[in-house]
């Protein structure tokens, strides 16, 4: 008897207990991506290559458009990356310092492909979520005008975008925002549709909450996933492209620079011996796309247990 | 006799079926699901609704509340109908009428918590509560469905299959409807967890006073929470009584099979017991047979039967009681 008297008790303590928090899915991915050794170590790596982007001007010794006279057409024997003059990873061709160079190339180069994304992630997502949702005739008009944006040859289109309009920052991102989001509603559309049909959707129908709330509330919040594993994978696929662009010389303008521009004059010097204007854009471009990658991987994997 | 809460004449529900290889042109063929069903429902009655997998039963649920499409009438407390209301117009029925679910975790957004859940409807319906009090009904209504309100901030996959369908009462609760419809509601859950949320919701009727409909394919748990009992087949009402005449004495060779088909707890008994065997499957509903539907797997058919449809009306003493069959009463149940 007495033991059941404390069981007693202990129930009731229970049952005034203050309120319980409850574990989201969002935590237990948390907690599924802190133990996977690649995503997190993909993770330390980004948010580097993010403090580099973000405070590597304090550290640099000079501006990136300063030219230094001296060095200038003579960077294989006197810009070498050297701690004694302040370059650290040497200087460019045109003696400018190659590390403040290759930190305003970082800068573009991540907004490209963070903006890109984002354009995506907000745009394909409402787009696609509405497009399956609503169904019928809507649908199909929406997703055959995707169809026909894909039809065009994105990188054409892009590239004269930028020799009509002029070769501008802004204009990169007007032309890879266009693009990206196509792929992303695609796959939310597929997503939406699966859900569409599921109970607790038809529950809030019945109970009368509108379209629009129906699909922020509840098409939105269980697409997330799907939606934060695709978008990691499209920011290098975005860096990938404003390099491809900045390769061909149509991307960025002198003073600014990218990743791509300084891979781009890195290897046309590369014959000269100075192969660090080479080495040091392309060690981050690597890393930085593996560590996408990572990361990407590992929200898919944290994200989805089932599918492993 | 009152005015009764809901009375339902003529429900069709029919569906536009494409095959596959159709031309764009080519005029869809339409698959009734509900053929012209009428029945009426007191306040504060229960109506169970059985039938075999595809006969409907779902699809008359959404009908009433407008999820699929429909003709007929559905008259509410005798004055609206609400097929012919425009969506605002709809909006304050909706609250007056709740369903629950039959799969308890798929009807439960997996994102939100268990608070929100239950609080949508009554934010959907009341926007301006103040949150405080919204929090403070959700709390009473999980402690009424015994949940414990300290558990409102968890999240559904944190639940059994017993707790998440008493949040989805919970969440058709909150808003004080009239009428809950139950689409199978136990039928995802182990028997003991079955009588006690069949028990909830009977305590909960009774205390406020609910009419509900409740649809199953468990004759058991129908004759356990009705109080009138309507047999479909293929969209169509086959017989309809109150519950205890239904089960002591089935009229329909169909619900005389179903009720023989009913397994008893009781291994002897079970053995002796004769139980009517249905050959066939249930006929395509694009297809109907012409007559009586039932006639391809009815042991009784005659030729009539394929030549006129029955109607549903009184073959005995009992005005409550409604046979849709040729032949009602003129063989003995066995």
């Amino acid at each position: 008897m007495r033991i059941e008297h404390e069981k007693l008790d202990g129930l009731a303590d229970r049952m005034v207990e203050a309120e319980v928090k409850g574990r989201s899915p969002w935590a237990d991915a948390r907690k599924r991506f802190a133990h996977n050794k690649a995503a997190m170590a993909g993770l330390i790596v980004l948010i580097l290559v993010g403090c580099f982007a973000a405070f590597g001007n304090l550290i640099a010794q000079y501006p990136n458009d300063f030219t230094d006279f001296t060095i200038m057409g003579r960077a294989a024997e006197l810009g070498q990356p050297s701690f004694a003059n302040g370059h650290y990873f040497g200087t460019d061709d045109s003696g400018r310092d190659l590390f403040a160079r290759v930190v305003q190339g970082t800068q573009i180069s991540l907004m490209v492909g963070v903006v890109g994304a984002a354009i995506a992630v907000i745009v394909g997502t409402l787009y696609g979520a509405t497009a399956g949702y609503v169904g019928g005739r809507v649908d199909n008009i929406m997703m055959r005008i995707v169809d026909i944006l894909m039809a065009i040859p994105y990188m054409f289109v892009l590239i004269l975008l930028l020799v009509i309009f002029g070769r501008s920052i802004g204009m990169l991102f007007v032309g890879i925002g266009l693009l990206s989001w196509l792929d992303m509603s695609r796959i939310v559309r597929g997503q939406t549709l699966s859900l569409k049909n599921k109970e607790f959707i038809e529950a809030a129908q019945a109970t009368g909450v509108s379209s629009f709330r129906i699909i922020l509330r509840h098409i939105v919040p269980n697409l997330l996933g799907v939606v934060a594993v695709y978008a990691t994978l499209l920011v290098p696929l975005m860096i990938l492209t404003e390099s491809f662009i900045s390769f061909l010389g149509l991307g960025v303008q002198n003073p600014n620079t990218s990743w791509g521009k300084l891979i781009a004059e890195g290897a046309s010097t590369m014959q000269y011996g100075t192969l660090w204007q080479l080495a040091f854009p392309l060690f981050f471009f690597v890393i930085t796309l593996f560590a996408f990658f990572f990361v990407g991987d590992g929200l898919r994997d944290a994200l989805d247990p089932k599918d492993r | 006799m009152n005015v009764p809460l809901l009375k339902i004449e003529d429900l069709r529900v029919s569906f536009a079926i494409r095959s596959e290889g159709d031309m764009p042109w080519t005029a869809p063929r339409s698959l009734q699901a509900v053929g012209g069903v009428n029945f009426e429902l007191q306040q504060g009655e229960t109506l169970g609704i059985v039938g075999e997998s595809g006969c409907g039963k779902s699809t008359l649920a959404r009908a009433i509340i407008r999820m699929v499409p429909s003709e007929g009438r559905v008259v509410w407390m005798g004055d609206k109908d609400l097929l012919s209301l425009s969506k605002p117009a709809m909006m304050k029925y909706r609250s007056e009428i709740q369903m629950v679910f039959q799969d308890p975790l798929a009807a439960l957004n997996p994102r939100m918590t268990v608070g929100q859940i239950i609080a949508e409807p009554l934010k959907t319906h009341h926007p301006d509560l103040p949150a405080g009090e919204v929090k403070a009904r959700v709390k009473e209504m999980m402690e009424k469905v015994s949940l414990l309100p300290n558990q409102i901030n968890r999240y559904p996959h944190e639940f059994s299959g017993g707790q998440c369908q008493r949040i989805g009462i919970a969440r058709a609760l909150i808003v004080q409807p009239k009428l809950v419809i139950c689409d199978e509601p136990v039928s995802a859950l182990d028997v003991s967890i079955q009588a006690q949320v069949i028990n909830l919701l009977m305590k909960l009727q009774k205390e406020m006073g609910l009419s509900l409909i409740f649809i199953a394919h468990d004759l058991s748990v129908v004759k356990h929470i009705s109080n009138r009992v309507m047999v479909l087949y293929l969209g169509k009402v086959m017989e309809v009584a109150d519950r205890d005449t239904l089960y002591a004495k089935p009229l329909h060779p169909y619900t005389q099979a179903l009720i023989s088909a009913v397994p008893i707890p009781d291994p002897k008994k079970e053995r002796s017991k004769t139980t009517i065997l249905l050959e066939g499957d249930l006929p395509s509903p694009m297809a109907p047979p012409s007559g009586c539907v039932f006639r391809t797997r009815c042991p009784k058919a005659q030729a009539l039967c394929a030549e006129v449809e029955p109607t549903l009306e009184v073959k005995d003493d009992n005005a409550s009681h409604k046979i849709a069959c040729h032949f009602a009463g003129t063989f003995a149940s066995s």
